[in-house]
């Protein structure tokens, strides 16, 4: 069992609805954003295209932010699923050195959305959950995971270009997908082995 | 025979008539399109315009009402059996659009 | 994976409560995920057809519109009488009683003087305001009512057209079966607009399925980044290169689809030199030539043999011939060399545009669907705002809908689809029902509409007597009179009996939604007494008198949020009708506008027209008709409305419930084309008549009519960018919707601001880079662009290969001010800050404005 993530970039309309149905379903601070969409611009006037490329943490096989974590905190899951224990976690920040593809985020503070205004009652109910001075990042909403539920930004994709499974599992969807659409990782050149593959625009 | 009916005129009709309500005499058997033809006569060519956009065929803006309910047929007859027949004339003209919501 | 597992409904701690997203008009449904009274999430319901259980960025930052501290709590007063740009108003809190008491003596009088005094304003974003806030007009007897920006800026045109052409507001191609799709302006399917989240789904499949896009836009991005082919186009041009790939089509190829045009449009109607039809002497009937008795009958003859589409013949003494041929005729002027010099699309494209639309139409192919045949013709040419916004755009959507039409590829399988004019009802209760019906001279009138000014039949030009003018424009819908440059100008020409004496505005900040805002607030300080219900301080509320804090989509009902042709996908699937439900209640003094309203009609003594404006408008049926004299809660308004429409068990309750209602669609509804006896015109004989009319009274008041705007044929006419020949400004500014916002109202959502602040067009100006770098400009630097009548704004380059060297890209409608939205205040640009509004950058047949504007940028 190992759960991974297809996002099919010929479906992906860079809606930004994953962006942001992870951070109203993680209520995490400003500037940390779990699931995020990059804009990038392939070839020169006329011939030219915008990529949407939608990015979060990749949950390597071989993390090189679980092997540098000092405390144990980083660490992986059942499943593959790179997990923070937020409780262990110092806020050394080494993982986030480590990570190569910028998935990690510090939590120095619990900033308010609306700067000098307080919490929302949102926010307020939120950061009950979390902790400050610790790393954040995406951890494939294992709490909905375990509920039979996809995480967040898979069930919420109006294009329907994510697909959440198990990728060990050669009748699964993401398995197909990959197999039948030529499915490849982002960098897969550094050896960390991500378990989200990506379908060619 | 001659009976009576009530008219009320709603919306931008009550200011254009100067009334809200009449009470007129009108020979039996009428149909709604002849009270219609009657109230234009009386109050000419303005009133007439504002529910007409052709002879015998109202602009989509103009509703009426005979005891509360709207009238899909001009021909429609008035009947006296149960009392003075209430009726209302609505101008209801919409200049909106955009998505009306929209966009 | 799984769908998500039994959540527990409205009522407990812990609950989902079905209801509708309102951070576009989009109006995808939600569930609302409250903890000990808290909204904690907000997912697509995904029950519903609306978004199919998804949302875009906008629907999942709802929580923080919601929650902003900076929204209106309670009535306020304003207590400075002196207004204008950056004045403080000097608000005061005041009850509700005191606010209502205010308001109702003042409206009470201003309707006893001349209920047209009263102008009301609302939002296009707000689906939920329509129907309360049109009725509260009828009732009050004002004409004078408009949606600000919108409209004028995206609907006259497109929504006209789509009217005539599809009995429907808008348009999309059949993403089920269509396979050659052509996007003049429009991004359908992307991220924004009418049925947005479920489209991007239906889009992506077609996209899947291999279907080929075509997207014709100065700008790549959004629908153009996920097309097969991007044609840059110099902005404001696409009516010509439509009507060449028409010439193309029917002259250069000739195709066309003859059994369609025979059937379904006018194409056989005879036309004589005057442009007119030639009519039957008695029942002034549009004649036809019968081919096969060789000799003309009235159009709807039940011997008719077969329609003639070509020919000379002389009827009445006079020589006419079939529309079609004229049509034919007169395209053969647009040639692609022609149209490539306008619009800086090359011949060669052109060409293989229109040959690979009108090869992939498959003219005379049928399909089987459910047992049943159908026309199939899976190709499409889609408009919307890109294309329409110009003074030119009703031939622009005319011309660009004709291609659909001369294939036949409107409303059968595979083809241009209206959304959903056709609707048998639930099959238990045959409701809500509506079908196209034939009107004068056989042409199609709509089964529903979202207004009662239909898109046709028109009524003729007469002497105004709104405050936009309209009765001399029958064709325009929002018009620029009501806030323009010349309002007082045009008033006084043609006489306007009164002025606007009061202003109720529902949550439109119209300062910043028209163009310039100095224009707009100088139309707003000739209001005397301005009323705005508003869930924040916007740049508009500064000019009010009294502030009433209106509720959020989040905190208020209705029974109606999404009709059918506005906002349900097109194509085959489920008819779904959900309501809009509080998912919380409403904090401090907010209230619904809907239920203040009916309050309000009541003190001014119109409670009697209020209840017959919603029997009427809603079609509510006995037992569940209002009285005239009861007053009603509008909670028992919505329940009289569910339950005339789906009976006695699914009222208000059920639904709370429930959510919605879904059924099938059957085929014979959504491919309609064939089964309704209605014509299309491809042939707009309307227009001369009307234009004349017009013109009679336009001149009489000594005003210019250009007669060229109402020729029965469409043309290319230049915007008024295109005349401006002075060579230092020498960029198509435009601006385009960004999938992270709304109009101008979700710049203040810290969610959505956070996004479009790392995005790198959101906030910014897109130049393409080659232009850039040849004006000695750098990416990210500070400039000004400036357009040719003076106006400025200031903003960040973004430097972009995804631009054609001669546009200039502003996403959307930002630069707020205010002090009062201090999230949005600073972000983006104030693109509309460069229009002018007036007749001169209108339309002069549907009054739209021309949104480009030529400019020069420097440092």
């Amino acid at each position: 069992m190992r759960y991974g993530m297809v996002i099919d970039l010929l479906r992906c309309v860079g809606c930004y609805g994953c962006q942001l149905s992870c951070k109203a379903e993680h209520g995490t601070p400003p500037g940390v954003f779990f699931a995020r969409v990059q804009k990038q611009e392939i070839g020169t006037y006329p011939n030219v295209r915008l990529l949407f490329l939608p990015l979060l943490c990749f949950h390597c096989e071989n993390p090189p932010c679980v092997d540098v974590c000092p405390t144990g905190a980083s660490h992986q899951r059942e499943g593959g699923i790179v997990d923070i224990a937020k409780d262990k976690c110092v806020g050394c920040r080494a993982c986030m050195m480590a990570c190569p593809y910028g998935a990690r985020y510090y939590n120095e503070d619990h900033r308010e959305y609306f700067p000098g205004q307080g919490y929302t009652p949102y926010e307020e109910h939120q950061y009950q959950e979390q902790n400050t001075g610790v790393v954040m990042k995406c951890n494939f909403c294992i709490h909905r995971v375990t509920e039979g539920l996809d995480p967040a930004c898979v069930a919420n994709c109006a294009a329907r270009a994510r697909t959440f499974g198990d990728l060990d599992d050669p009748d699964s969807e993401v398995a197909r997908l990959i197999r039948e659409r030529g499915g490849t990782p982002l960098h897969p050149e550094l050896g960390t082995n991500p378990s989200v593959y990506y379908l060619p625009p | 025979m001659t009976q009576a009916v009530a008219v009320k005129f709603l919306g931008f009709l009550e200011k254009l008539t100067g009334q809200r309500e009449i009470t007129l005499p009108i020979e039996e058997p009428a149909t709604v399109l002849d009270l219609l033809n009657l109230l234009s006569e009386r109050f000419g060519p303005r009133f007439s315009t504002s529910l007409f956009r052709a002879p015998e065929e109202l602009h989509t803006y103009v509703r009426i009402f005979v005891n509360e309910e709207e009238v899909e047929s001009l021909n429609r007859p008035l009947t006296f059996q149960n009392g003075l027949p209430q009726v209302a004339v609505f101008l209801m003209p919409a200049m909106t659009g955009g998505s009306g919501f929209h966009g | 994976m799984a769908e998500p597992a039994a959540r527990s409904g409205p009522g407990t701690k812990d609950c989902w409560i079905p209801s509708a997203c309102g951070m576009c008009y989009g109006t995808c449904s939600i569930l609302g995920h409250r903890v000990n009274g808290t909204l904690v999430k907000i997912e697509g319901n995904p029950k519903s057809a609306y978004g199919m259980g998804r949302l875009c960025a906008k629907g999942a930052s709802g929580i923080m519109t919601l929650y902003d501290p900076n929204r209106v709590n309670v009535p306020l007063r304003r207590t400075n009488p002196k207004k204008g740009l950056g004045i403080d108003p000097g608000w005061k809190e005041i009850s509700w009683e005191e606010a209502l008491s205010e308001i109702a003596e003042r409206l009470r009088k201003v309707r006893q003087d001349d209920p047209r005094k009263l102008f009301i304003q609302r939002t296009t974003t707000n689906t939920s305001a329509r129907i309360p806030i049109q009725v509260f007009a009828w009732a009050f007897g004002t004409p004078n009512h408009w949606v600000a920006g919108g409209g004028l800026h995206c609907g006259n045109g497109a929504h006209l057209v789509g009217g005539i052409f599809h009995a429907s507001w808008s348009l999309v191609p059949d993403f089920k079966y269509c396979n050659y799709t052509i996007y003049f302006g429009a991004s359908k399917g992307h991220g924004a607009g009418h049925a947005s989240c479920t489209n991007i789904q239906l889009a992506a499949e077609a996209r899947e399925r291999g279907m080929k896009l075509v997207v014709v836009d100065p700008m790549c991005n959004f629908a153009s980044a996920k097309a097969s082919q991007w044609v840059p186009i110099r902005v404001g041009t696409d009516g010509a290169l439509a009507l060449a790939m028409a010439n193309v089509i029917v002259n250069e190829m000739g195709v066309y689809d003859a059994p369609y045009l025979k059937q379904c449009t006018n194409a056989p109607y005879l036309v004589g030199p005057e442009k007119t039809y030639v009519r039957d002497a008695e029942s002034r009937k549009p004649l036809v030539w019968d081919g096969t008795r060789r000799k003309a009958v009235p159009y709807d003859d039940p011997e008719m043999g077969d329609f003639a589409l070509e020919g000379t013949f002389e009827v009445n003494g006079v020589s006419c011939r079939p529309a079609f041929a004229a049509l034919r005729e007169h395209l053969k002027q647009f040639t692609p060399s022609w149209a490539a010099e306008i619009s800086t699309v090359s011949e060669k494209t052109i060409r293989e545009m229109a040959q690979e639309f009108a090869t992939e139409a498959r003219v005379g192919s049928t399909i089987v669907i459910e047992g049943k045949t159908y026309p199939y013709r899976p190709a499409a040419a889609i408009y919307f705002r890109g294309s329409e916004g110009h003074v030119n755009s009703v031939y622009n959507c005319y011309a660009i809908g004709l291609l659909n039409h001369l294939v036949g590829a409107a409303d059968v399988v595979g083809g241009a689809l209206g959304f959903n004019p056709v609707c048998h009802g639930h099959p238990e209760t045959g409701r809500p029902h509506y079908v196209p019906k034939p009107g004068p001279d056989g042409l199609m009138v709509t089964g529903t509409w979202l207004s009662p000014h239909l898109p046709y039949p028109f009524a003729d030009p007469s002497m105004p007597e709104a405050m936009g003018l309209q009765e001399l424009f029958p064709l325009g819908m929002v018009s620029p009179f009501t806030a323009s440059r010349d309002q007082e100008e045009m008033w006084q020409r043609f006489q306007l009996p009164y002025r606007p004496e009061a202003m109720i505005n529902y949550g439109c900040n119209s300062v910043m939604s028209v163009g310039n805002k100095d224009t707009v607030i100088e139309t707003l300080l000739k209001i005397p007494f301005i009323v705005s219900f508003d869930i924040y301080h916007t740049e508009f509320t500064e000019f009010a008198d009294i502030v009433l804090p209106d509720t959020s989509y989040l905190e208020h009902l209705d029974s109606r949020p999404n009709p059918f042709i506005l906002n349900l996908h097109a194509g085959l699937g489920e008819w779904c009708w959900p309501i809009k439900q509080p998912v919380v209640p409403p904090t401090g003094e907010r209230r619904s506008t809907f239920d203040v309203l009916i309050e309000l009609a009541d003190r001014i003594g119109i409670r009697e027209e209020t209840n017959l404006a919603f029997n009427s408008y809603l079609k509510l049926e006995a037992p569940y008709r209002l009285e005239s004299n009861k007053k009603y809660a509008y909670e028992e308004i919505c329940d009289r409305d569910l339950k005339t429409l789906f009976g006695e068990k699914r009222g208000l309750e059920w639904f709370k419930k429930e959510g919605l209602i879904s059924w099938k669609k059957k085929p014979e509804e959504v491919y309609w084309r064939y089964e309704v006896p209605v014509r299309i015109p491809i042939y707009w004989e309307f227009l001369k008549p009307l234009g004349e009319k017009a013109g009679t009274i336009a001149r009489a008041h000594g005003m210019e009519w250009d007669d060229t705007f109402y020729d029965p044929l469409p043309t290319w006419k230049p915007c008024p960018s295109h005349e401006c020949h002075d060579s230092q400004y020498d960029l198509y500014g435009f601006y385009y919707r960004d999938t992270l916002h709304t109009n101008s109202f979700t710049m203040e959502n810290p969610w959505l601001d956070e996004a479009a602040r790392i995005d790198p067009f959101s906030y910014t100006i897109a130049m393409n880079k080659e232009t850039g770098l040849k004006k000695g400009l750098r990416d990210g630097e500070q400039v000004w662009v400036e357009s040719e009548k003076g106006r400025k704004v200031r903003g960040k380059l973004h430097l972009t290969e995804a631009m054609h060297p001669e546009g200039l890209g502003f996403g959307g409608c930002a630069g707020h001010w205010s002090k009062k939205l201090p999230v949005a205040q600073g972000k983006g640009v104030f693109f509309n800050e460069l229009l002018e509004i007036d007749f001169e950058h209108s339309s002069p047949v549907n009054l739209n404005l021309d949104l480009c504007v030529k400019v020069r940028v420097y440092r």
